[in-house]
């Protein structure tokens, strides 16, 4: 889903497999690979910090595993600040 | 009463401890040698072995399928029909031991299975018999001596990604329209519900000629990529996430084929006051409607999520609608009194408490449920989670983003022009439901609502022959219609002269 564009998925998907346009905002870079979000979703969550983190389990749809039984999960830290 | 689960004796499912993938009309293992264990929702245990393919395995059941196809497709409409038959009257031969095998392998209650899933696939096959039968060519007399043939002719071989809500009639609605066109098709099931459609196949695969309808199971980013980048498939059909159908769009634009993808949503449900100027059964209706978010454990792409109820009803309307989801019964899948089952997966509960915590410190008020349930004995560590009702403003995040799972959120307006309003301030468009006395109020926001398919005084009906899809985000392509077959045909143009007169231009 487009608010959550990549923010699951980029982590998941080779580099330059997912071929990224200007509503797509660069979150930041984790070991290479480029993370990206919904710019208008971005805002409207109020900027917040993702925290990218591997768990136990079995990723879904297209996600690429982060090891045997493990995969890709985010978590929203806190918004930097709060707009609308 | 409860069925036994799959594979305990007094079952009316045999499950084999591995299964293979279905390849040329026999169980081929799979060239990784791999195979994952596929667990049962409700109880957190094994059910079987599944093959963990590699895209060798995706070569493999193209292989088949283009040895298959030329066959199939110029097979008259009365042999595909005859077959397609044969296979509805298969499927509800067999309607109790797929409908408990759907519901043991997803956990979606088998009341749901044995009355809707499985019945409707049947049918499917049958509209889409019969759809084919009657579909014609056209002819345009473009002048007296020179005619426009216009011909259907089947695209080939076909990639279908199957999601894990449904996985037997989501199955049914791709398989259909594909094989009534007179395609073959290459099949990968949603990696959570590999299982089911194997025993479709031990059900209807010996009615099919070998080669037509071939199933791998295995890691979508492996073999689903596999099969939607593969130059050998002439369409991509999909069903699931909007982000992965972005990532199959962009697959497809790599070899220049079509795709039909049915994705997410964020379904409004609009009740106005009218609903509640008498207590009777069209109240009694209303309500039901609302609590249909609980339908399949909310894991359905048109889950009615949003409700949007008029201001003025709103107290007396949430409670009746609260005192029926306190009723609401969850438990064993194969009991059929149980009305909600466990979600498919871990992350899918997790995903939902998640998104129940968002909601809360977004400030929604928690109505009803909001925790994982205890249960007892061989479901304690099942995937349950309770049946829940967020109460905020549709700008919040829980009101925004798919969550796919059994939470309701809830808000109120106080006119017809914020309802709409309300109704499409989303990215999604697939679903809506309309209640209202007021057919002609009924009729102009259902018109103004942006969804493929607006429910109007019902929610969650499926039949074939009312045209399913998105609008917006939320995908491409009509199914469950006759229009289907569109999707998946060519056109031939044969554009014949019969004047023996030259241009005379040269």
């Amino acid at each position: 889903m487009p608010e959550r564009l990549l923010r699951r998925k980029r982590p998941d998907v080779l580099p330059g497999e997912f071929a990224v346009g200007e509503g797509d905002m660069l979150v930041g870079v984790v070991a290479g690979c480029t993370f990206h979000m919904n710019a208008d979703q971005y805002e409207s969550l109020g900027r917040p910090f993702y925290v990218l983190d591997v768990e136990a389990g079995t990723p879904g749809g297209f996600s690429l595993a982060a090891g045997d039984g493990l995969r890709f999960v985010t978590r929203v830290k806190a918004p930097r600040c709060h707009t609308s | 009463m409860k069925y036994e689960p799959p594979g305990r004796p007094g079952s009316v499912v045999d499950v084999a401890p591995r299964y293979e993938n279905f390849i040329g009309g026999k169980w081929e293992a799979p060239t990784t040698g791999q195979y994952s264990t596929n667990l049962c929702p409700a109880t957190a245990k094994p059910i079987c072995e599944v093959p963990k393919s590699g895209p060798e395995d995706i070569e493999l059941a193209l292989d088949a399928a283009h040895a298959a196809k030329d066959a199939w497709g110029e097979a008259s409409t009365a042999q595909r029909a005859a077959v397609l038959n044969k296979v509805a009257d298969a499927i509800d031969a067999h309607r109790e031991e797929l409908a408990v095998a759907e519901s043991w392998e997803n956990g979606k209650p088998v009341r749901e299975t044995l009355a809707a899933d499985i019945p409707l696939a049947a049918d499917h096959f049958r509209y889409f018999a019969a759809a084919i039968r009657a579909e014609e060519s056209e002819i345009t007399e473009i002048d007296k001596e020179t005619i426009a043939y216009h011909f259907h002719e089947p695209l080939g071989v076909v990639g279908q990604i199957i999601p894990f809500n449904f996985p037997l009639l989501m199955a049914a609605w791709k398989l259909a329209p594909a094989l009534a066109a007179g395609n073959a098709t290459v099949i990968k099931p949603a990696s959570p519900t590999p299982w089911s459609i194997l025993k479709l196949m031990e059900v209807i695969g010996d009615i099919l000629p070998p080669g037509v309808l071939n199933v791998v199971n295995g890691p979508g980013a492996e073999i689903g990529k596999a099969l939607a980048t593969n130059k050998r498939i002439a369409k991509v059909a999909f069903t699931g996430e909007t982000t992965t159908g972005r990532l199959i769009m962009q697959y497809a634009a790599q070899n220049i084929i079509p795709v039909t993808l049915e994705l997410g949503g964020k379904s409004p449900n609009i009740f106005f006051d009218d609903v509640a100027a008498k207590d009777d059964d069209f109240l009694n209706k209303a309500v039901e409607g609302l609590v249909l978010y609980a339908f399949n454990k909310g894991e359905v792409c048109t889950c009615p999520s949003r409700a949007l109820v008029q201001e003025d009803i709103y107290e007396e309307f949430m409670g009746r609608c609260l005192e029926r989801i306190r009723a609401i019964k969850q438990g064993d899948p194969l009991d059929t009194e149980t009305m909600i089952g466990p979600q498919v997966s871990r992350q899918q509960i997790e995903k939902i408490a998640s998104y129940v915590d968002i909601g809360v410190k977004e400030g929604a008020e928690l109505l009803a449920g909001g925790h994982r349930p205890t249960l007892e004995g061989e479901f304690a560590d099942g995937y349950f989670y309770e049946p829940t009702v967020l109460k905020g403003h549709n700008g919040m995040r829980v009101f925004q983003e798919e969550i796919f799972g059994p939470v309701l959120a809830v808000t109120t307006f106080k006119d017809e022009a914020e309802a709409l309003a309300l109704a499409n301030d989303t990215l999604y468009g697939l679903g809506a439901g309309v209640w209202s006395r007021d057919g002609a109020r009924a009729f102009r926001v259902g018109r103004g609502i942006k969804a493929g398919r607006v429910w109007t005084n019902c929610y969650h009906l499926y039949p074939a022959g009312a045209a399913f899809g998105g609008y917006k985000v939320s995908g491409i392509g009509r199914e469950t219609h006759k229009m289907m077959l569109d999707h998946y045909s060519q056109t031939k143009n044969l554009l014949v002269s019969y004047s023996d007169k030259a241009l005379g231009l040269f």
